[in-house]
């Protein structure tokens, strides 16, 4: 897909192009949400001991379409003194970023069609780190509007408290990206999977090199969810539903639809920098492509099936992710708003930056060396 | 490298433009900010297309998604009502501040025309990378570079202090009673 910008007859390239990503990418996120929620309540009701969603369908996996079709029959209420516009537009605004931030994600290795090495990955930007932190953190905005515009105190307290949590966290997420940058030398998402590619025992992951940054970001990206136990701005026993109070039927769906979504996004996020990405563990792109040439395959199907093995990989690392937002959701309680704040400014951005300075020396004395 | 603005451009410079009006027009404060937003959101693009992908980045990582959310955080805090600004004075103070408005805003495109005319709009070179922006900040700008820094900690301190006055002057008082 060669497009340049002065020829206007390869615009129409670049749009299919634009289109095939979008849906490709849109597709592999929505079909998480499903799974996901079946994942959720099951998880929950059998770390509680009850039985959970069991009626619809077998062991209750349809109930993600009920559930969906019960949100989009339900009416969509908008309060009188509501900001129609911003009320309207919030959910918009939290089902948008992750849909885009995903598109700098490498989701696997490269296809290589009549000689041309097409990239799993909608959109190659060399700055693709700091491209998925600026969009994430445009999540912000969809809470606090749909906090102020519900016109509903609660919703004002949960938006204020979004607000002040994410950006506090934010900034310790920058000091881990800084310690990151460091190691790998590069903002390039594809880069750094490379950099992990290994064949021999010893894991050249990234949670080996930074388990410091590996940990403080793990952290933070359930406060930058809104996970549990970071969820205070939606917090029921203090806020009856946060700034999600006034929305309901499928303007509430979109809210949660977000929240999936930018749970499967910050997953791939995580995966990507330090669990190798779409990397198989003991095999490199290169030998596995190999081996099923050597097995009498065509290149092309040879490389696409690699391709399509290392998207596995990848899915299953972020189950894994996600597996864990789930577990750790039923397992702790919620933080006072005071102790959230000390966990952010006393003790991850410290961590962070003495992390920081510790990689410096040994950075600059590996090079040194080296 | 001489060149005209693509289609995208044209039309991401039109939200530009738009949302920066509404930043001004819009009565209701919180609109306004979040337009802000768009507007800083929209320019972060307008870089993008002109592949300077880092430049594009920062500006949204640092304007839309940091600042703009304190500016809205700041305004809702205040609970500002939507309310008609009512300028003081008369018909010569309006057109006075019309003409010294218009005078500016030609001012500015006559001064940028030329810079335009001679670079051109067009995909920027490898001036633009994280690594070379790092190394002129670095090298040849060093000292400019440190000094923001003392100046952002001078604005932290002065915060600090208006914060803390009260508390401090309280707590010298109750230090004066007892001794």
């Amino acid at each position: 897909m060669t497009f340049d910008i002065k020829d206007p007859s390869t615009w129409i390239n670049w749009f299919t192009w634009c289109v095939i990503i979008s849906v490709v990418i849109s597709a592999f996120l929505l079909t998480w949400i499903p799974v996901m929620l079946v994942v959720e309540r099951r998880a929950a009701a059998w770390m509680q001991r009850r039985s959970g969603p069991n009626r619809v369908g077998p062991f209750g996996l349809m109930q993600p379409m009920s559930d969906a079709i019960k949100m989009i029959f339900k009416e969509a209420n908008i309060p009188r003194k509501a900001h129609k516009i911003l009320f309207v537009m919030a959910p918009a605004l939290a089902v948008l970023p992750p849909f885009v931030a995903m598109i700098v994600m490498p989701l696997g290795g490269s296809v290589n069609i009549q000689g041309t090495e097409y990239a799993l990955q909608g959109f190659n930007v060399n700055v693709g780190m700091l491209f998925f932190l600026a969009i994430t953190s445009l999540h912000v905005y969809s809470v606090l509007t749909a906090g102020w515009a519900s016109n509903n105190k609660f919703s004002l307290m949960g938006g204020l408290r979004a607000s002040s949590q994410m950006i506090s966290y934010e900034i310790a997420i920058g000091i881990c990206m800084v310690a990151l940058v460091l190691t790998y030398g590069t903002l390039d998402l594809r880069e750094i999977v490379k950099l992990q590619e290994y064949g021999s025992a010893l894991p050249a992951w990234g949670f080996a090199l930074q388990p410091v940054a590996f940990i403080v970001l793990w952290i933070c990206t359930f406060a930058e969810t809104n996970r549990l136990p970071f969820d205070l701005p939606e917090g029921e026993s203090e806020l009856v539903a946060g700034y999600h109070t006034e929305y309901s039927g499928m303007t509430f769906g979109m809210f949660m639809l977000g929240e999936y979504a930018a749970m499967v996004a910050s997953s791939a996020f995580l995966a990507t920098l330090f669990l190798g990405g779409y990397n198989i563990p003991f095999i490199t792109e290169e030998s596995l492509r190999q081996l099923f040439l050597d097995q009498g395959l065509h290149l092309t199907l040879a490389s696409l099936i690699t391709a399509l093995l290392q998207f596995g990989c990848l899915i299953a690392k972020i189950f894994f992710f996600m597996w864990v937002f789930v577990w750790v959701r039923w397992t702790l309680p919620r933080f006072r708003y005071d102790q959230l704040m000390d966990l952010g400014w006393k003790m991850l951005l410290p961590i962070g930056v003495a992390n920081v300075i510790v990689t410096m020396v040994v950075t600059y004395f590996l090079k040194r060396g080296g | 490298m001489m060149g005209s603005p693509t289609i995208l451009q044209w039309i991401i410079g039109a939200i530009t433009l738009a949302s920066a009006l509404l930043v001004i027009l819009g009565r209701n404060p919180i609109v306004s900010a979040i337009s802000l937003m768009a507007t800083m959101f929209a320019t972060g693009l307008l870089y993008f297309s002109l592949g300077a992908h880092f430049i594009g980045v920062v500006q949204i990582l640092i304007y839309a998604g940091a600042i703009s959310v304190l500016i809205i955080f700041i305004v809702m805090l205040l609970d500002l009502r939507p309310t008609r600004v009512n300028i003081p004075g008369r018909a010569p103070v309006y057109v006075l501040s019309l003409v010294a408005g218009a005078t500016f805003f030609v001012a500015a495109i006559f001064s940028v025309l030329p810079l335009l005319r001679a670079v051109g709009i067009g995909p920027l070179g490898n001036g633009q990378q994280p690594e070379e922006i790092s190394m002129q900040l670095l090298s040849k700008y060093m000292i400019p570079f440190q000094a923001t820094a003392l100046l952002l900690l001078a604005a932290v301190m002065g915060v600090v202090v208006l914060g803390k006055k009260n508390m401090m002057s309280e707590r010298i008082a109750k230090g004066a009673k007892k001794s």
